[in-house]
């Protein structure tokens, strides 16, 4: 975004203001639906981040920093969602990472598996396991590209405190997948039925 | 112990993957409801210009504070979603969808000649031709005076959108418009809305080609 731009937006230039929101509304959209994991509480979620940037834009100190302002007030409003819907450990599951199952690959094969392709449909099933706080931390990460700096600047964090949520959140989504793989598809038939 | 850059890898590719355009009435929802939401002052400006206080002093302040936005601010709240305004406004406006296929081409350098057809649904329930000026900014902005000619009548209005290149094959046009003007049975006619570009993955040709583009918004003295 044009620090020009971003300025006339802060200012209160409604104008500038829309063609900011016009610029960032799909990329806000995917994080939220990838976040809430659900299309409807996503776009309540875009619509509130949008509607309270607009509300306390003249709080932005520094133009160049408006993306990473409205991205933390995007996840602050996929939280109220996920609270107001009472949904947040819905999705939640516990795993049970064992590596002494009969039968079954043992985990370091699972983990050479991983490895060599990483399933899309594993990625997604794995996402379904975490919670939304996992979550944001990987799409500020993965999905905007933000480096620790700017992930913890986006949530308001310490960049130690990033760093620990990341590399957390990057463990259960890896454990999420590797038990993916253990169950099977049969297994993993049975688990959702 | 497992390498990780494989799988940092297509974990990266899976979220690229993931970008979705939003629905067309999200953005026109914010833009809509924008205007009724007064920005917040900077408050620590006066705050922090304030000498020293006393213990006693500052506890007075906060409690005076805490008075003060309990009278006025307690269960305004935000406008969210779904919240109707403060103020109810007397007309209500109609929605309008319009469609253009637009074909752009470079005329001299730096100038780009855009014209085509239009179609209109809702609030104005009309279709013909349309020809554009267009200024291109520096920023990769674009402002553009759009003149529709239907058969009720003309219809003139700005347009603000800038391109957005998301990754290699995608892109992003996206902006408002505002209408300015109109004759015929448009001579009353107000109105805005968002503007969506659907460019595809044609970036390298860009602006040159035919594309569709649509309008989403809201107007009134329309011809319904």
């Amino acid at each position: 975004m044009t620090t020009d731009l971003a300025e006339r937006a802060i200012a209160g230039d409604h104008e500038a203001f829309s063609l900011v929101a016009a610029r960032l509304v799909d990329r806000l959209y995917s994080m939220a639906r990838l976040i809430l994991r659900d299309s409807a509480l996503a776009e309540d979620a875009t619509q509130d981040a949008l509607v309270r940037a607009w509300r306390d834009i003249r709080s932005v100190r520094e133009p160049a920093r408006l993306d990473a302002w409205v991205y933390r007030l995007l996840i602050r409003s996929c939280h109220a969602e996920q609270r107001r819907r009472r949904a947040w450990s819905t999705h939640v599951r516990p795993l049970d990472i064992d590596d002494t199952d009969q039968g079954r690959p043992t985990l370091a094969s699972i983990h050479d598996a991983v490895d060599e392709v990483v399933n899309r449909d594993e990625i997604e099933r794995g996402m379904a396991r975490l919670t939304a706080d996992q979550r944001a931390v990987l799409v500020l990460h993965y999905f905007l590209d933000l480096s620790v700096a700017e992930g913890a600047a986006a949530l308001g964090v310490p960049d130690g405190t990033f760093k620990s949520r990341l590399f957390q959140a990057r463990g259960a989504l890896r454990a999420a997948i590797d038990a993916d793989t253990r169950l099977g598809p049969g297994r993993r038939a049975e688990e959702i039925a | 112990m497992i390498p990780e850059e494989p799988f940092d890898r297509g974990l990266r590719d899976w979220f690229h993957a993931a970008t979705e355009r939003a629905p067309d009435h999200l953005l026109l929802a914010v833009v809509d409801q924008t205007p009724a939401v007064q920005p917040r002052r900077r408050w620590w400006y006066g705050v922090a210009s304030l000498p020293a206080m006393p213990r006693a002093g500052a506890l007075l302040a906060a409690s005076a504070v805490v008075v003060l936005a309990a009278a006025f601010g307690l269960g305004r709240g935000l406008p969210g979603v779904g919240t109707a305004p403060a103020t109810a406004s007397p007309a209500r406006p109609a929605s309008v969808d319009i469609t253009f296929f637009v074909n752009h081409r470079w005329a001299d350098p730096g100038t780009v000649v855009s014209a085509g057809t239009f179609r209109a649904f809702g609030g104005v329930e009309d279709e013909g031709t349309f020809g554009d000026e267009i200024v291109l900014e520096p920023d990769v902005s674009y402002t553009v005076s759009r003149t529709l000619r239907g058969a009720n009548g003309t219809i003139v209005a700005m347009m603000s959108i800038r391109s957005t290149i998301e990754q290699a094959t995608s892109e992003t046009v996206a902006g408002t418009f505002r209408i300015v003007s109109g004759t015929g049975a448009y001579a009353e006619i107000s109105g805005n809305g968002t503007v969506r570009t659907g460019i595809g993955p044609r970036v390298d040709t860009w602006p040159t080609g035919t594309f569709p583009e649509r309008w989403l918004g809201k107007i009134e003295g329309g011809t319904r």
